[in-house]
């Protein structure tokens, strides 16, 4: 059980199942009928009702004990529930919409990013790269506390004017918007040839350099990008 | 735009160059089979990388350029890869389109397609299916799991690509979709 509200719900049983209340009243009307025993008898020169009393006394005693050990449990719990029952009643005022309520979610696999694309990464009809710097961390953080919006028309969250998928077992892909740059397939082979060669037009591995699906305009347009890649430098391609 | 099909690594690269050679008239010398990085020839329209030695799953690859979708006649990767699996008796994995990377179509020898999801760990080194989003007829061992009800957002134009036998899939996905 890791649902704050879960656990709010199960303190709130417990609070309500502590007898401290019934047991004080129980324990004080004791007390007072000892005491009108006591008087009834004073003098009265038989040990057994002292005894008796003396016992009562001794369960009217234990009983107060125990009933502050209770107070002081429904006292902590009580605390407990004041700092957790705000956070639950921000959660029920604004439920996590989309993939992200139902399961938790995960960051976009490495192959996503600029830096890290390499010659095995995988290669899709299109594929969006994540410049360096764009703050996807910050982007996931949102979607986990509810703050990106879901757009329930095209499926996709969107948060700081990104747009993200997600995937069935919840890791998060990126979309489009800002940062983020969509490929198709020849030029993000392109992009991993550039990355390859560390940008050298003349090194390329041969492999792409034979490959009839890579044109001109591939090459082009993965320059482009390559240029916000770790290892570019200015008189590189 | 290009044609990518994943074939089952036991399939025969000289079969897929061969059968496509025949069909479309395609020269031979334009098609080449073997290790791109070892080429030396005429500009190619298309290749086949045969699967490395013990390799497992989805590696012999075929991918072709402008002039090979040219010289098929436009067929769709799906077209393609349905041919060529029912030909050779084989099965292929191809692209969904899609932006979920692990979704991809499997194309099995009977005709048959339908999108299974693979396993994003090993994504980079090989294809592993894990289950997939509808039976499969001819592999009912694969595990079958519901779609995500978001899977919508996968596709750019919202459309969810369809499974089975059925001859309109063979359409392009622009007609389909309408």
């Amino acid at each position: 059980m890791s649902n704050p509200g879960e656990i709010a719900a199960v303190i709130r049983a417990v609070l309500e199942a502590l007898p401290v209340d019934a047991l004080r009243a129980a324990n004080t009307a004791a007390g007072e009928s000892a005491e009108r025993i006591a008087a009834a008898t004073e003098g009265t020169g038989h040990d057994a009702p002292r005894e008796a009393l003396a016992h009562i006394a001794e369960g009217i005693e234990r009983t107060g004990e125990a009933l502050a050990g209770l107070g002081e449990i429904r006292e902590r719990l009580n605390a407990y529930l004041a700092v957790l029952v705000p956070g639950v009643e921000a959660m029920v005022a604004r439920p996590i919409a989309g993939p992200a309520g139902k399961r938790p979610i995960t960051p976009p696999n490495r192959r996503h990013h600029l830096n890290s694309v390499g010659r095995k990464s995988q290669v899709r009809e299109e594929n969006t790269v994540i410049l360096p710097g764009t703050d996807v961390r910050g982007d996931l953080d949102a979607i986990r506390r509810g703050e990106a919006a879901w757009l329930p028309d095209r499926d996709r969250c969107l948060v700081n004017g990104r747009l993200y998928g997600v995937e069935v077992p919840g890791t998060v892909y990126p979309d489009e918007g800002p940062g983020l740059v969509k490929l198709n397939r020849s030029e993000y082979k392109a992009l991993k040839g550039l990355i390859e060669a560390r940008g050298d037009m003349d090194s390329l591995p041969s492999a792409l350099a034979n490959n009839p699906a890579v044109t001109g305009a591939d090459w082009q347009r993965a320059a482009e990008v390559y240029e916000h890649h770790k290892d570019y430098r200015s008189e590189d391609t | 735009m290009g044609i990518e099909i994943n074939f089952d690594s036991r399939t025969s690269a000289q079969r897929v160059q061969e059968v496509l050679c025949a069909r479309y008239g395609i020269d031979p010398a334009l098609l080449y089979v073997g290790d791109l990085g070892e080429y030396s020839g005429p500009r190619l329209i298309a290749y086949v990388t045969p699967a490395p030695e013990g390799e497992r799953y989805f590696a012999c690859v075929l991918e072709g350029g402008p002039e090979f979708d040219e010289a098929i006649g436009g067929l769709t990767e799906l077209q393609l890869a349905t041919l060529l699996c029912k030909e050779l008796d084989t099965r292929a994995l191809i692209d969904d389109g899609g932006g979920a990377a692990t979704s991809w179509i499997l194309v099995t020898a009977d005709g048959w397609h339908g999108r299974v999801i693979v396993d994003d760990d090993r994504l980079d080194d090989e294809f592993v299916i894990l289950e997939a989003l509808q039976p499969v007829p001819s592999a009912p061992e694969i595990p079958v799991v519901e779609p995500p009800d978001w899977q919508k957002g996968w596709y750019k134009d919202g459309k969810i690509p369809t499974s089975g036998f059925d001859p309109d899939d063979w359409r392009k996905p622009s007609e389909a979709a309408g």
